[in-house]
């Protein structure tokens, strides 16, 4: 019997309902079978196995849902979210928390279903569910700051849920029809749907001045966790935004700035992982610059596209390793600020050079895979003559091999001629799992059709050419020259960086402040006024109305009627609290409001 | 397998296991408490039954007729027994929660007293709380404007009584103020009723389409708005709720979420769907205010320190977003608004039974003095992210499926540029929701190590099952609306759809 399709992101959000029921080194060998079996799925899908057309499609409350939308698009993604993921749950073996494996194995799979999402509600759905489910990650690292750190992520995050819902239900009333198509894209209000779906799109790929929870984030989370996290978020914004638009001219100036904000703020950081955070913001920004340049049709615009899939691909492997070995040195030394590391190489030798790979892919050195898919983005920007951002792009790859290639690993393992603590070798399912994705890099860099014969478009660009190499061997050179005469200057300084998340963080504080402050009072004030008007109903002339009206109807409605019903004790407590002035005239509103029913029925009758 | 008088069963049998509790009070002991969840069990069966026939396409409909001018009829269509469906679960399961609950507040309360005072008082909270779920399947069922009104009413009643026995500070007043504001919301909906019969001669809900195009139609819907605004706690009339949702006994505050969203029922039933066309020319001012509310609520929200005030303002935004439903007038919205009013009831009953818990185990109120309670309490704390998730609207739970109904329709109502203006403010503050009741989270349950006399105090602990199960399945019942809202939708469609 042949079945019509397996989602590969079922795997996952089902295997992870099973975390918690395995244990010890059976939970271990299923945590790697998942991955695997999501590999095999994906291998058989792109063979045909299953047929080509849209699979899963749903009829929900009157919209046709697609679960699996199936094109050399979706596939690359899903390839690298596939083989990222083995290695990065490779790398958490070690973790005993079974929870935190769930909330990674829904993150991986809630990002397969943006992947394979075919229309806008399953986008939706499973967009929030990353959200919540890396939240987690972030949590379970159980310091102050990662729990403050997180809840701004998650008030991010859901901020641009609500514009994707904002934008998708607009767009629903606008054209009718829930696909998940590219959007129009002009000047002028009636584009306000495409808009608000951008402004999401754009938050989850950390475009400045949206990027803030990025760098506040993920340098909180744990250490096995980080590494998940550099994946799959913005990289899924990154397929949706060549989903949805490709071409639009904006992209390539905010991914150009994004390119260079990213290595300027890196340069003033001192926490390793938030080194590294920042150079994620500056290499998405070549994805974003790659997707901005993708005019369908055109073969620069095709080069771009196919360099901005390339480079997330290659990104994924790389920065797992980069943010694997620093989580390792975290792990190892529990120390995460340059001030405080240094000279720890005789004690970890071999994290050192598997970092070195993944610093040498970040960098575009050739043989690594780097080389092959950033210089794509570069040479599409070359193809449609835009020098600035031609030189925005190569200015950026200095200081992304300048930091993250030399300053950051110079600091961390070199730098002082005595180590500043004991340190040794992470686990060893660590080290298999940063060997593994070094090997791919390294793969990737010497082998690139691997790559190639799976972009969306087909590929003309030979990245060996050697005026390509020669290029960049000249680049890395001389900032590698630059850095060694430097180097004195280049050492880690114990300070905090303002980001744009200043902003909210103050806003946030003023809101609080404005609804325990002035709010509060004005809710105060409604509240004594509305008191005050009881007053009113005080009775001018209590004590006549005492004695020939209220006596009796005290005897009546306060101890015969509780005797009854045997209510004396709260008989007693009434009279203590004074409330009987209240009650009575109640009696009265009562009175006048039956005399004013009667007076309305009489005249309805009389009619 | 039809049963006879299967609607009049619903609201009669809750009074008549009342009255047998009142009569048998000294005899029955400490297991009258048990009656009213099991009673409850059955009219929910009873409900479903009603349920299934009604989707299947025939509309129950009961009529008695009591003298010459006044008949009681009972309506169960597509909208009224959804409705119903969940209000009894939200009381049959709030019954159970009780059990425990009140024989607490009673020691608290009247700890020196003798044990038969006490049982005396813990039966009278029984009898009391069945005539909430009567009322409420009452004013779901009933097809004529008094009969509406004098379930409204009745509804105020055991409030008052169980507010001043077993509420906390300052009950007596406080339940005073809660009677004197619930008597003026129903008087103005009486005087509206009146202002029909003047109109058409009869009281019943199915001849108020005959009013449209009448002038006076305009004050009638003013004035039933008025009273039943009272009831939601719309802006300016929010003042008791704060008061009174904080101070009562928090077994019966998901009835209390019930008793003011129950307006909402009403305006749909009364106003929207005989006088469609009159009401249009409420429906900016009512989202407007309703959009005041939603706002004001989540920002007096934040502000709170207490975490049984920290609920009760949350429910006067929630209330609104119903609210805004209502008054944007679409198909979509509407259904979303009785989706989401629907999906609000499940997750506020679970959030307050929650806070009630905490402050029964812990016998404190204030946030500040909490932090770290996962550690004793990681049940309380999954009930309390379980409400979080279902109020906030993330995916997998009702609230997503309802907001999304809901705005799907809001945003489609007037495409100028103030209806998109309101509408992206309405979704935009679902933001606040998340913060603040994320934020509670963390300072009961999560923030940094038990304090000193918390951690000593071995009765902190997991609450007993008989309060844990009912919410669960609460919760149970918002992830299965989440997932298939399909016969709810249809049997909304079947009325209002008809507009």
């Amino acid at each position: 019997m042949v079945i019509e399709w397996l989602h590969p992101g079922l795997i996952f959000i089902l295997g992870a309902l099973l975390i918690p029921v395995l244990k010890g080194k059976w939970r271990q060998v299923y945590l790697l079978l998942l991955p695997a079996a999501a590999f095999i799925d994906l291998i058989l899908i792109s063979k045909g196995v299953f047929g080509s057309g849209p699979f899963w499609q749903l009829s929900f409350m009157g919209y046709d849902l697609i679960f699996g939308r199936v094109d050399r698009l979706s596939m690359v993604f899903a390839y690298v979210f596939v083989i990222a993921s083995f290695c990065m749950i490779l790398y958490a073996l070690h973790v005993k928390e079974e929870w935190q494996h769930v909330a990674a194995f829904l993150y991986v799979g809630s990002t397969l279903g943006v992947v394979f999402a075919g229309d806008l509600f399953v986008l939706f759905f499973f967009w929030e569910i990353m959200a919540w489910s890396s939240l987690f990650l972030i949590w379970y690292r159980r310091t102050k700051a990662a729990y403050g750190a997180g809840f701004r992520y998650i008030m991010v995050h859901f901020f641009g849920g609500i514009c994707l819902l904002g934008g998708v239900v607009l767009h629903l009333q606008n054209t009718g029809s829930i696909a998940f198509e590219s959007f129009k894209w002009g000047l002028g209000s009636e584009y306000l749907a495409s808009y608000l779906i951008f402004l999401a799109f754009i938050i989850n790929a950390a475009v400045p001045p949206l990027h803030a929870w990025l760098a506040d984030a993920y340098p909180e989370a744990t250490v096995t966790g980080a590494v998940f996290l550099t994946a799959f978020t913005t990289k899924s914004a990154i397929y949706v935004l060549i989903r949805g638009f490709p071409g639009v001219e904006i992209l390539i100036w905010l991914g150009a700035i994004m390119a260079v904000y990213g290595v300027i703020f890196a340069v003033l950081e001192n926490d390793i992982r938030r080194l590294l955070a920042y150079h994620i913001i500056s290499q998405v920004g070549y994805m974003v610059c790659g997707v901005g340049m993708g005019v369908f049709g055109t073969a620069a615009g095709e080069m771009a596209l196919n360099g901005a899939a390339a480079h997330a691909f290659c990104h994924i492997l790389y920065k797992a390793l980069l943010f694997m070995g620093m989580g390792a040195i975290i792990e190892v030394t529990g120390r995460s600020k340059l001030t405080e590391l240094g000279g720890i190489y005789k004690y970890m030798p071999i994290t050192f050079w598997l970092y070195m790979i993944g610093a040498f892919s970040i960098s575009g050195f050739p043989l690594f895979n780097g080389f092959v898919s950033k210089t794509m983005v570069v040479t599409a920007s070359a193809m449609w003559h835009y020098s600035i951002i031609w030189l925005m792009l190569e200015g950026a790859s200095i200081g992304t091999f300048l930091h993250t290639g030399l300053k950051l690993p110079w600091g961390a393992w070199f730098a002082r001629d005595k180590p500043v603590c004991e340190a040794r070798e992470p686990p060893k399912n660590m080290l298999a799992a940063m060997g593994i994705t070094a090997f791919l890099c390294t793969l990737l860099g010497v082998y690139p059709k691997i790559l190639y014969n799976i972009l969306p478009y087909p590929v003309d660009y030979v990245p060996y050419a050697p005026g390509h190499v020669v290029a960049m061997c000249q680049l890395l050179l001389f900032t590698f020259v630059a850095f060694w005469l430097l180097r004195a200057m280049l050492h880690g300084t114990p300070t905090i960086t303002l980001d744009t998340d200043w902003f909210y963080r103050i806003a946030g504080k003023r809101v609080i402040w404005f609804c325990e402050k002035p709010l509060m009072a004005f809710a105060s004030f409604i509240d004594r006024n509305v008191m005050r008007m009881a007053v009113f109903f005080v009775n001018p002339f209590f004590p006549l109305v005492v004695k020939f009206v209220e006596n009796p109807l005290d005897k009546a409605f306060h101890v015969r009627l509780p005797e009854l019903l045997n209510f004396e004790k709260i008989h007693d407590k009434i009279k203590q609290i004074k409330v009987r002035e209240l009650s009575y005239n109640l009696i009265y509103i009562l009175l006048a409001m039956l005399l004013l029913l009667l007076f309305i029925l009489f005249a309805v009758v009389m009619e | 397998m039809m049963m006879p008088y299967i609607l009049l069963q619903t609201i009669v049998v809750p009074v008549i296991a009342s009255l047998f509790i009142l009569l048998t009070k000294r005899k029955i002991g400490k297991r009258a408490g048990w009656i009213p969840g099991i009673t409850l069990l059955y009219t929910t069966a009873l409900i479903c039954i009603a349920g299934i026939s009604v989707y299947q396409g025939t509309i129950i409909s009961e009529e008695y007729v009591w003298g010459p001018y006044v008949t009681f009829g009972l309506l169960a269509d597509g909208l009224s027994i959804p409705v119903a469906l969940i209000i009894n679960i939200i009381c049959a399961a709030l019954a159970f929660y009780s059990i425990h609950y009140v024989e607490h507040r009673i020691a608290v309360i009247y700890g020196e007293e003798d044990e038969r005072t006490k049982l005396s008082y813990y039966n009278t909270f029984f009898w009391l709380y069945l005539l909430f779920p009567a009322a409420f399947i009452g004013i779901c069922f009933a097809t004529n404007l008094i009969v509406i009104y004098l379930f409204m009413e009745l509804m105020v009643i055991p409030l008052y009584f169980i507010m001043s026995f077993f509420g906390y500070v300052e009950r007596f007043r406080v339940a005073v103020m809660c009677f004197l504001w619930g008597i003026v919301g129903g008087t103005f909906v009486l005087f509206g009723a009146v202002l029909v019969y003047s109109q058409i001669g009869t009281f019943a809900i199915s001849e108020l389409h005959t009013l449209a195009g009448n002038p006076m139609t305009f004050w009638i819907a003013l004035l039933i708005l008025l009273g039943v605004s009272t009831k939601l706690a719309i802006f300016p009339l929010h003042v008791w709720m704060p008061w009174v949702h904080a101070e009562h006994p928090t077994c019966i505050a998901g009835l209390l979420a019930v008793y003011a969203n129950i307006g909402a029922y009403v305006i749909v039933r009364v106003l929207i769907l005989p006088l469609y066309n009159d009401l249009k020319v409420f429906s900016i001012p009512i989202m407007i205010m309703a959009l005041i509310t939603i706002v004001y609520g989540a920002l007096l929200t934040l502000a709170q320190t207490d975490v049984k005030r920290l609920c009760a303002c949350s429910t006067i935004g929630q209330i609104s977003y119903s609210v805004l439903g209502l008054g944007a007038l679409t198909i979509w919205s509407i259904e979303g608004g009785m989706f989401y009013f629907l999906s609000h009831i499940l997750g506020k009953a679970i959030l307050f039974s929650t806070a009630g818990i905490v402050v029964y185990v812990t016998g404190i109120r204030d946030m500040r003095e909490m932090g770290g309670l996962i550690h004793k309490m990681p049940i309380a704390a999954t009930l309390w992210i379980i409400a979080a998730i279902i109020l906030t609207g993330v995916p997998i739970s009702s609230g997503f499926t309802g907001k999304w109904i809901l705005f799907t329709g809001v945003f489609g109502a007037y495409p100028g540029s103030a209806g998109l203006a309101i509408a992206s403010l309405g979704i935009f503050s679902t933001i606040l929701t998340a913060a603040y009741t994320f934020w509670a989270a963390y300072r009961i349950f999560f923030k940094g190590p038990l304090k000193p006399e918390l951690a000593n105090n071995n009765k902190i602990k997991d609450p007993p099952l008989t309060m844990s199960i009912p919410l669960l399945i609460l919760a149970v019942i918002s992830f299965i609306m989440a997932v298939y809202p399909k016969p709810f939708m249809d049997l909304f469609h079947s009325v209002i759809g008809l507009l």
